[in-house]
Parts: structure tokens; sequence; C-alpha cells
């Protein structure tokens, strides 16, 4: 390994210590994957399932930012890393006791486990030419803040979309989405639902607060306290924002 | 143990309708999260209701307190059997009790009573007995729509679509 790959892994992993110590919090936070996994096999299938549909995405773009793209298809790659880590009983338990976010933990297992792949690869000689790493032109923490917000957004959404059509709250969803992922005026909403202006707004406020436990929800589980969620929050969009 | 089931393309689908999420809708969006408010006290009835009990809590609920003081509360508020003086005395007896609550549980059994006793009277006689603009309730009936166990959450539908006039 070159000595510029080992300074950056290391640069990486005091950032890794440096964010272990400040952020520290107690484990009662994780309250929906403790109860998850205290539940057994069908507990474990559905955290995994969670991770799975949430982080995919953020370890995809991650990967896509690295020099190591030519271990393969990032789908494969993000899918493998899960196979290999999610079925091992410790590692919801190492991750509780690192203090870190979910997304920061499991961005730190997948560095460990392109590691393990490129040693593997590199056995293989054919693929000799292939390892020569370009310069990484990216801050890859923000990189994956912004992929994880675009995919918290995305969940929430379904979250709340599920809820809306099972209590039978169809229009209430699409007024919402008209106005706050489409960016519609109420005025230009309203024909389509008879409603008026100011009820559209009530129904359209009344999934956004859905809305915003879904996604408060999610934020938990990664790993924040509810009373630091707006910092995380406000973290996200920072990262965006740039 | 790593197993895609079927949730798997479901959630693809649900979340594709979504993917173009640039800058500035996404940051709409996320700013929707942030809150200065502080926890609503219905939001503990709401964690009470999302408990892994809190079906059978809801049912014991609605069967020992206010609700049943003027008949079974499914007649009076399904069926539409009780009179707007009925959920008005329903009501008043939750805010007696939701005032002299000790026990956190007697408090969410209150407020379970008071925000049926009020959709009742709105699905059933098109009124409304409290104070409180539908403004205010409609979201509330909303959130709990979404705790409650069958088949309250079409009760409270009912009473969301039915609008003044």
């Amino acid at each position: 390994m070159e000595v510029g790959t080992v300074f950056r892994h290391l640069v990486r992993l005091v950032g890794f210590c440096r964010e272990m110590k400040e952020d520290v919090f107690p484990q009662t936070q994780n309250t929906w994957i403790d109860q998850k996994l205290g539940q057994g096999q069908n507990g474990r299938l559905e955290v995994n399932h969670h991770v799975m549909s949430l982080y995919a995405w953020p370890l995809r773009v991650y990967f896509l930012g690295t020099a190591d793209r030519w271990l393969g298809e990032p789908e494969d790659v993000v899918q493998g890393f899960f196979a290999s880590r999610l079925g091992r009983n410790v590692f919801f338990d190492d991750w509780r006791k690192s203090g870190l976010r979910l997304r920061r933990w499991l961005m730190n297992g997948f560095c460990f486990y392109l590691k393990e792949l490129k040693r593997e690869r590199r056995n293989d000689r054919r693929n000799e030419e292939l390892s020569r790493e370009p310069e990484e032109t990216e801050d890859l923490d923000r990189r994956i803040d912004r992929a994880f917000a675009v995919a918290v957004v995305q969940r929430a959404f379904a979250v709340t979309r599920k809820l809306c059509e099972e209590g039978g709250f169809s229009d209430h969803w699409k007024i919402f989405v008209a106005h706050y992922y489409q960016g519609k005026e109420y005025r230009d909403i309203v024909a389509d639902f008879n409603v008026d202006t100011v009820r559209a707004a009530t129904m359209a406020r009344t999934v956004g607060s859905k809305f915003r436990k879904a996604l408060r929800n999610l934020l938990v589980r990664d790993g924040a306290t509810e009373a630091e969620v707006n910092q995380e929050l406000a973290t996200l969009l920072e990262a965006i924002g740039e | 143990m790593i197993s895609k089931d079927s949730k798997d393309s479901k959630d693809s689908k649900d979340t594709e309708e979504f993917e173009d999420l640039p800058g500035e809708r996404l940051t709409r969006l996320l700013n929707l999260g942030i809150t200065s408010e502080a926890p609503r006290p219905i939001d503990d009835l709401l964690d009470r209701l999302d408990e892994d009990d809190g079906e059978e809590w809801f049912e014991t609920s609605i069967l020992t307190g206010p609700l049943s003081s003027q008949g079974l509360p499914e007649e009076t508020l399904m069926e539409g059997l009780g009179s707007l003086e009925q959920f008005k005395d329903i009501n008043k007896e939750s805010r007696v009790l939701l005032k002299n609550a000790e026990q956190r549980e007697d408090r969410l059994c209150a407020m379970v009573a008071y925000f049926f006793s009020i959709a009742g009277a709105i699905v059933h006689h098109d009124t409304l007995i409290t104070s409180r603009s539908r403004e205010e309730l409609d979201p509330l009936f909303f959130d709990l729509s979404a705790s409650v166990p069958e088949p309250w959450p079409n009760f409270l539908a009912r009473a969301i679509a039915k609008q003044p006039e």
C-alpha cells in the first residue's frame, strides 16, 4: 500500500476516534433496534431490512467516491458487505459501544471490508494494473451525509405515504406532495381537490407532521437522541449546501 | 441470515417516485423535520399506543374509562347511538379526570375519551363541543388514527372528513 493511502486511512481513523469520544450517547437511545434484536430471528431480519434499504444508497455513493471502484459493481460490493457483516451477532453490539452514528459505523466497517477485498484481489496479479488508485477528490464524510440525506427523505416519504393510504388520507397525501415535493402553490392545487387554500394548507400540515415524525425517527435509529435530531438535520443541511 | 424479501422491491417502488431530489427540494424537506416545538401532550398518548401492548391497552381504556360511562363505546361512537348531551358529558368527565389524574395511564385514558367524544359529536351531530379549532384538531385526529387499532382509524377519518359547511 502506498504511503499516501496509509496516511489517508490513518487520518480517517483518527477522525473516527475523535468522533467516538465526542459523540457518546446512552445505549437506551437505540430503542427500536434493541427491541427488534431482542425479538429473535424475525426481529433481526427486520433490522437487517431497515439497514439495507436505508444505507445501501449512501454506501454505494461512498464507494463510487473512493479509489476502490475497480473492486466491482457498486451494488454487488455493497450487498457483499451487508452479507459479510450483518450476520455477525456482535455487529450491532459493537456499534452501540462505538458511540458512532450508524451511517458512520457502517462506513467504517465498509472501509475495512474494502481493504479485505483489495487484499484478496491483489493476490491476483491480473488486477494489479487496475488497482492503481486515482486521487480522491471529495470529502467522503460529506459525500455520505449527502447521500444519507436523500435516503432518509425518501424513506420518510415511503413511511408517510403508507400511513396516509392505510388511513384513508390519499387526498391529504397528494396535496402534501404537490406543495412540499413539487413546490406548487396551494392556489394551484385546490381545484383538483375541491377544497379552499386554507383547508389545503391544513391537510398538507397534517401530513407534514407525520413526515416530520418519520424523518426524526429515522435519525434516532441512526443513533441521535431526540434532543440531537435538530442538530443532526443541520449537519445534513450543511452537507447538501456545499 | 441476510434475506431480501418481497418488501425490498416494494420499498424500491415506494421511493422511485421521489428520486428527483435536487438541493433546493431536499433542503425544503429536511427543514420540515426541524422542530422548535416541545412535545405535545398527545405525543405521550401516541407513544403509549405504539407500544407492543398498545392495542390491548386502548381496548381496556375505552371499556373502563369515561368513554364507557354512557354505554358501550362502539355503540355510542361507531353506531352513533350517543346523543349530543352524552358526548358533552363524556367530554366533561374526561376533562375532570385529565385535571386530577396522578397516574400516567389515567391521564392518557382521559385523553382518549376527550378526543373521541369530540370526534363523536362531529361525526354524529355536526357539532364542535370544544373551543379548539378544526385546524388544531384535525392533525391530532390524524395522528391518533395512525396509532389506534381497527375500526377506530376509520371513525377518526370520518371526523376529519366532516368539515363545517
